[in-house]
């Protein structure tokens, strides 16, 4: 797969190459209707706002916010979860 | 006839305390945690109100309605049954919650909504207005605190008005309608960030979790030791010599029978030798085991409670992705250390075959269960401390190995961690207080009684001279594969009753460094005890919670054999 594009430039980017601590909106999720599913129910749709809390090395995963629910996603889950920043980048 | 009871489900996401406020209603003890997925099976119970009886069902927590999994699916036929429905929402998260709420609405059942944590939402800055939220809903809403015991009362009288909430929405358009109702109820003010989400945040870090981690897993067992060691030193064995078996020694030798004599209190003076009822059966369980089960408990249940587990898991997940499964595994990994039955019960929670075995095998194998390290432990300490840290880190890796080598041969992929990370809450002491007491309570029920039969059926065997007849068979196999006491036979057989007896039982046997090493090796591995073995099979099958079990065996013969060989050639060369 190849790597996201780079974040400061187009705007978008997944929850891997997202930056620590910068608000986005989710506005793309890859994969199937299960993997929408799951998101769906815990919070995490189209248009939810999400803040990226942490990410673990070595293929680890990554620690978003939405709203008042911490989440922790697999590394192969977050890359296919596409957001747009908000604000100033 | 009498009619039958109204029926009253306790719905909602995981972790939101149904489990403590089908606990509080009911009156009956529940085990009660701080993460999801603590209540995997349907809990009933009963409690009548203004004099009418109802029923009340506890059901594991659900994000969706839409499941897939087939244990949620029949969570979901709760629904069904049922009816009324007190769907408990999390007051301190709300939007997430209604999410629920709304999906209940559809199924057309009188319902009222319980808003717990309602005390924590004034130090977390939010302001609910519950009035409003119940007129745009439809259906009563009554604040509650199941922790602190407020509203329930409340809660019960609007059972009289449960109402099908005029709420209705589509499904796509779910999201939007509560951002909507939200914006209507609940209002946040800005506040300052507590101590515990520093720690939070702290403990999320990948290198303050690993930090946390490795600081409290040494904690964890120094506090098990120093607890555990304190308790039997100072407490439990003076007052077994100094009063329990002088009084017991002295009421036995009145009774005139010998063979009954014989079999409460056993033959010779050395406690561990006699194997009488009274004497080794209650030394072995009270005294040297009670104590490292409940230092176990003690730390595990503040770790339960405080919300440090599923942190753990996300600590540790990419380290279990190179072992075929996610960071979840850890979890009933470490219930595992205390009991392998709950331990195989969390594993409910996993979505696929391929990371349930993967699991099992690792609960079994990685260590031992806590009766059985306690008497590693205590028997280890005659030998050395490099003795037990062999016994524990040949397990270790012995676990590693064959999860790695399970992980190449079955196919498939490791599925991607996906869990909700609670806050941390300040454990409630009477809440801790409780839980240990239901778990103190199923060890004297369960474990002390087996320990009990154990002791008894050496005796027996003992007695009759049948010892002598097992021993030249399977002992015979022992002595010339393992280079174990032939009568270590006995305890082979005995340890599938309860594997906690087996290694206890080593005691009297004057054994080696080595042949204590090999020996509990092969006791941890051979076979799960009978308690954890009905486990496996209701939550595997019996056809792959044999698999399972003839892994195990397999690895424990090989294991086994190759320390002895590794011993003995470390022998020779050292011989020579």
């Amino acid at each position: 797969m190849e790597k996201s594009s780079h974040a400061k430039q187009t705007g978008t980017t997944n929850l891997v190459n997202l930056d620590k601590d910068h608000p986005a909106r989710i506005i793309e999720i890859q994969g199937g209707h299960g993997l929408r599913e799951r998101l769906n129910a815990m919070g995490l749709a189209i248009g939810s706002v999400i803040v990226k809390k942490n990410s673990f090395y070595g293929q680890g995963p990554v620690v978003i916010k939405s709203g008042q629910t911490t989440v922790a996603l697999g590394h192969g889950m977050a890359e296919k979860v596409i957001v747009e920043l908000i604000g100033p980048s | 006839m009498e009619k039958t009871a109204p029926s009253v489900l306790i719905a909602g996401n995981p972790n939101v305390g149904k489990s403590l406020l089908f606990s509080r209603i009911t009156g009956l003890g529940v085990i009660t945690s701080n993460y999801s997925g603590t209540t995997v099976g349907v809990k009933t119970g009963h409690f009548s109100h203004k004099n009418t009886g109802y029923k009340l069902v506890d059901m594991p927590g659900l994000y969706s309605l839409d499941v897939e999994t087939s244990a949620e699916q029949e969570t979901v036929k709760l629904l069904d049954d049922c009816d009324m429905i007190i769907n408990v929402v999390d007051a301190t998260n709300l939007e997430r919650n209604l999410n629920m709420t709304l999906q209940l609405a559809e199924k057309r059942i009188p319902m009222v909504i319980c808003l717990n944590f309602w005390d924590e939402t004034i130090h977390k800055g939010i302001a609910i207005d519950h009035a409003h939220l119940a007129k745009v809903l439809g259906a009563p809403v009554i604040p509650v605190s199941a922790l602190q015991n407020t509203g329930i009362r409340e809660l019960l009288e609007a059972l009289d008005h449960a109402a099908v909430p005029a709420y209705a929405e589509t499904p796509d358009n779910r999201w939007a309608a509560i951002g909507g109702i939200i914006s209507q109820v609940q209002k946040l003010s800005h506040r300052h960030h507590t101590l515990l989400e520093i720690l939070s945040d702290f403990t999320l870090h990948p290198a303050g979790g690993l930090v946390s981690a490795l600081l409290m897993l040494v904690l964890t067992f120094w506090g098990i030791r120093t607890i555990g060691e304190t308790l039997i030193n100072q407490v439990l064995t003076p007052l077994f010599d100094h009063y329990y078996l002088p009084a017991v020694l002295k009421l036995i030798a009145a009774i005139p029978w010998e063979l009954a004599q014989t079999l409460l209190v056993g033959q010779g003076n050395d406690i561990m030798r006699s194997f009488g009822i009274l004497t080794t059966g209650i030394y072995i369980s009270v005294v040297l085991v009670f104590p490292y089960f409940l230092a176990f408990y003690l730390i595990f249940g503040i770790l339960e409670d405080f919300g440090f587990l599923p942190r753990l898991a996300v600590t540790f997940d990419s380290f279990f992705h190179r072992i075929g499964l996610h960071g979840y595994s850890s979890i009933p990994v470490m219930l595992g250390l205390g009991c392998k039955v709950p331990a195989f019960m969390a594993t409910r929670m996993l979505a696929t075959k391929r990371e349930k075995v993967l699991t099992y095998t690792l609960i079994i194998m990685s260590a031992p269960c806590m009766p059985q390290s306690a008497m590693i432990f205590s028997i280890g300490m005659r030998h050395s401390g490099a003795a037990i840290a062999a016994v524990f880190g040949t397990l270790l890796v012995v676990a590693l190995v064959t999860n790695l080598l399970l992980n190449r041969l079955m196919k498939g992929v490791p599925p991607d961690l996906f869990m909700e990370i609670p806050s941390y809450r300040m454990p409630s002491l009477i809440l801790m207080a409780r839980k240990l007491q239901l778990r103190i309570g199923s060890y004297f029920l369960e474990t002390i009684p087996m320990i009990i039969i154990g002791v008894f059926i050496i005796n027996i065997i003992d007695t009759v001279g049948a010892l002598q007849t097992i021993s030249q068979s399977l002992g015979r196999t022992l002595a010339v594969i393992l280079s174990l006491p032939e009568e270590m036979a006995t305890v082979v057989i005995l340890g599938f009753l309860r594997k906690d007896v087996s290694i206890a039982m080593l005691a009297p046997f004057d054994m080696t460094t080595r042949q204590f090493v090999v020996a509990s090796v092969f006791l941890v591995l051979y076979l799960p005890c009978i308690a954890s073995f009905f486990s496996l099979i209701r939550e595997a099958g019996p056809a792959q919670a044999l698999k399972v079990v003839g892994l195990t065996f397999t690895s424990a013969v090989g294991v086994a054999l190759a320390l002895n060989w590794a011993f003995l050639a470390h022998q020779y060369i050292s011989l020579k």
